[in-house]
């Protein structure tokens, strides 16, 4: 019974949060160095 | 300090931690998915049965949070005291993920807490300071984002963060100090842990990896900050 009321959301919570801050670390960082490549650019 | 200072270089430290960076990802996985193994593979406790296995997101969200404040807090005395020129953005970088992992601590503690204490939430002291805790990060990021000027937002955020750190001994005390809902500390202990090893391991396993995945993304958004301050700079010279 805990286990599909507590257990389940607390993992998926986690995933969904981690998941999200992971990607938008990645994709932060993916459109800086693209922005400074093209400004570096002669 | 001479190493930290060695730091202070843009350059040397986007070579540093790119060099470091391939290896800190791949221990976050390995302690990651051991922590989780172990964690899925641990038996339900006598007691608290299946909800046990929130201990293992709970903790290491909880743990991660105050260190990443911890982090924050030593950034902003380097930015105060010495001018050194990437505590400050470190200390920003951090913010963000802090408030995260405190939003995960609370989220899943009100999960764990609900089918242990008959309650999502209670005005105990441990929980009322870690909520404090979220605030204050959040009021970091609306510091840094309402001062347009860098250097005046450096400072602002540093003395709010050296005065919230404040808050980081009454959380991890308040359950010494006050009578609290919330369990004692049972883990850094005088004697010892007092939880059984098939829990212990795979906490952590778990808190390791919490860490580490911190510290990755961390070195991550300070290298990202770097490379738009230099984009910033590039376009001002360009414009001038």
């Amino acid at each position: 019974m805990s286990y599909a009321e507590y257990v389940v959301p607390a993992f998926a919570v986690s995933v969904a949060v981690l998941g999200i801050m992971i990607a938008q670390t990645l994709r932060a960082y993916t459109r800086a160095k693209r922005q400074l490549t093209a400004l570096e650019k002669p | 300090m001479p190493s930290l200072f060695v730091l202070a270089n843009p350059k040397r430290f986007l070579d540093l931690s790119g060099a470091v960076l391939p290896w800190l990802a791949a221990a976050t996985v390995l302690a990651l998915g051991a922590g989780l193994t172990l964690g899925w593979r641990a038996p339900p406790d006598y007691q608290q049965g299946d909800s046990v296995k929130i201990m293992f997101l709970h903790v290491p969200a909880a743990w991660t949070a105050m260190m990443g404040y911890g982090l924050i807090a030593v950034c902003a005395l380097f930015s105060l005291v010495w001018r050194h020129p990437l505590a400050d953005v470190a200390a920003k970088a951090a913010a963000p993920m802090g408030a995260a992992f405190t939003f995960l601590g609370l989220v899943t503690g009100s999960l764990w807490g609900k089918p242990m204490w008959g309650a999502w939430w209670v005005w105990d002291a441990r929980l009322t300071s870690f909520l404090l805790l979220l605030f204050l990060y959040l009021g970091l990021i609306a510091l840094r984002n309402a001062i347009e000027e860098e250097t005046r937002a450096a400072r602002a955020c540093a003395i709010l963060a050296l005065v919230g750190a404040a808050n980081l001994p009454i959380i991890e005390f308040s359950v010494d100090w006050w009578t609290t809902l919330h369990q004692g500390e049972s883990i850094f202990r005088a004697g010892g842990p007092t939880i059984s090893a098939v829990f212990l391991w795979p906490l952590a396993s778990m808190g390791i990896g919490y860490t580490l995945l911190f510290l990755t993304l961390w070195t991550i958004r300070i290298r990202t900050e770097i490379i738009e301050r230099r984009a910033r700079s590039l376009l001002l010279e360009s414009a001038a």
